[in-house]
């Protein structure tokens, strides 16, 4: 099946492009605050049986680490389906995430992550 | 949930923001190490207030593509960028894109520097880390010097402007240089956007 077919499979004409996900979705709405754009997820390599196309498609991308925003990318989904597929194989021990690099309320980001960042920009 | 694999990288933020066709995603594709890729977001009508909010019910919603590339940070970490699209009725989701950004780069065309400036005032309001960067078309009547695009946008002191061309890549990566350079100085201490209590949120930006 191919990148445009998937994307086909969640568009209902009817009702938008949206609700059609959620239903796919079982229904449920957004999960919590687990996955960010730059959240990266991995396969554990503990995939539970019977497992759906989606979220097959979906593990076979965490095999290597990879972030939430280039799984929806890469599976065509959106990023809101993504997630909830996500949220699934996390539920299930299927995957590992590890959070983005925190940059919070007046926080300034660490002087050693800000030259790291210049390190590697020099190196470009 | 808190994060639980140390041997994955840690995602780093950063925004593009600018107006139609500023040259956002030419900026991306520049200095990425992959071919740029889109996403997909949807936001809520509801979600401006409002966390988790059902997507039930016909609210109004808004589905944006977020072009977006990255560059690895040695083994340790991937920064992302992220174009942001610039015209008004997005404006509502950069809260949430904004959240976590280590900062953002407003590219500015000079034929149209009136598109940038509710960006530059967003962003001023809002306390986030940000630089202008001048994308030179060379089709543009007049060429600007830094200092008139300072006068132009009112910018406060302290606000790097850069002149670049989002096509070269040194160039390009010239602007991502300031920006972290400036990041280094700034005063961490102005307001940035709250952040509710436990991990980075991105909120309702489903
Ligand atoms: N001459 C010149 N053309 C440029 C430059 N940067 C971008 N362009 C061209 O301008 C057009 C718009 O660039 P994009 O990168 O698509 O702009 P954008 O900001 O992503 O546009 P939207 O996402 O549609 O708002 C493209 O045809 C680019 O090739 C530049 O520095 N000089
Ligand atoms: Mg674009």
């Amino acid at each position: 099946m191919t990148r445009g077919d998937r994307r086909d499979a969640f568009v209902d004409q009817a009702a938008g492009r949206l609700i059609r996900p959620y239903a796919v979705a079982g229904g449920r709405t957004a999960p919590g605050s687990d996955f960010h754009l730059v959240t990266h997820v991995v396969a554990t390599g503990r995939p539970p049986d019977g497992l759906g196309p989606d979220h097959d498609d979906i593990l076979t991308l965490c095999r290597r680490p990879i972030s939430v925003a280039e799984v929806s990318a890469l599976s065509g989904l959106p990023l809101a389906v993504t997630k909830i597929l996500l949220s699934d194989l996390l539920g299930w021990r299927a995957i590992d995430t590890r959070a983005p690099v925190p940059v919070f309320d007046r926080a300034r980001p660490s002087t050693d992550l800000l030259e790291k960042v210049l390190d590697a920009l020099y190196k470009l | 949930m808190p994060s639980t694999n140390s041997d994955l990288p840690g995602g780093l933020k950063l925004l593009i923001a600018g107006g139609f066709g500023v040259g956002k995603t030419t900026l991306v594709a520049t200095v990425s190490e992959i071919v740029p890729l889109t996403t997909e977001a949807t936001i809520t009508e509801a979600s401006r207030g409002v966390d988790d909010v059902a997507l039930t019910g016909g609210k109004t919603t808004t589905t944006v593509a977020l072009d977006f590339g990255r560059i690895s940070i040695a083994e340790e970490y991937v920064l992302f960028l992220f174009g942001m699209p610039g015209q008004e009725r997005f404006w509502f989701m950069w809260d949430q894109l904004c959240i976590g950004a280590l900062g953002v780069i407003v590219l500015v065309d000079t034929r149209r520097i009136e598109d940038s400036f509710d960006a530059v005032d967003y962003f001023e309001r809002t306390g986030i880390p940000f630089l202008v960067a001048v994308n030179e078309f060379e089709g543009a009547p007049y060429a600007y010097t830094a200092a008139e695009v300072r006068e132009a946008l009112q910018l406060r002191d302290g606000v790097p402007v850069v002149m670049c061309d989002a096509r070269s890549r040194s160039s390009a990566v010239n602007v991502l240089i300031a920006l972290v350079r400036h990041l280094q100085t700034v005063d961490h201490h102005s307001p940035r956007p709250a952040v509710p209590a436990g991990a980075v949120p991105e909120g309702s930006l489903i």
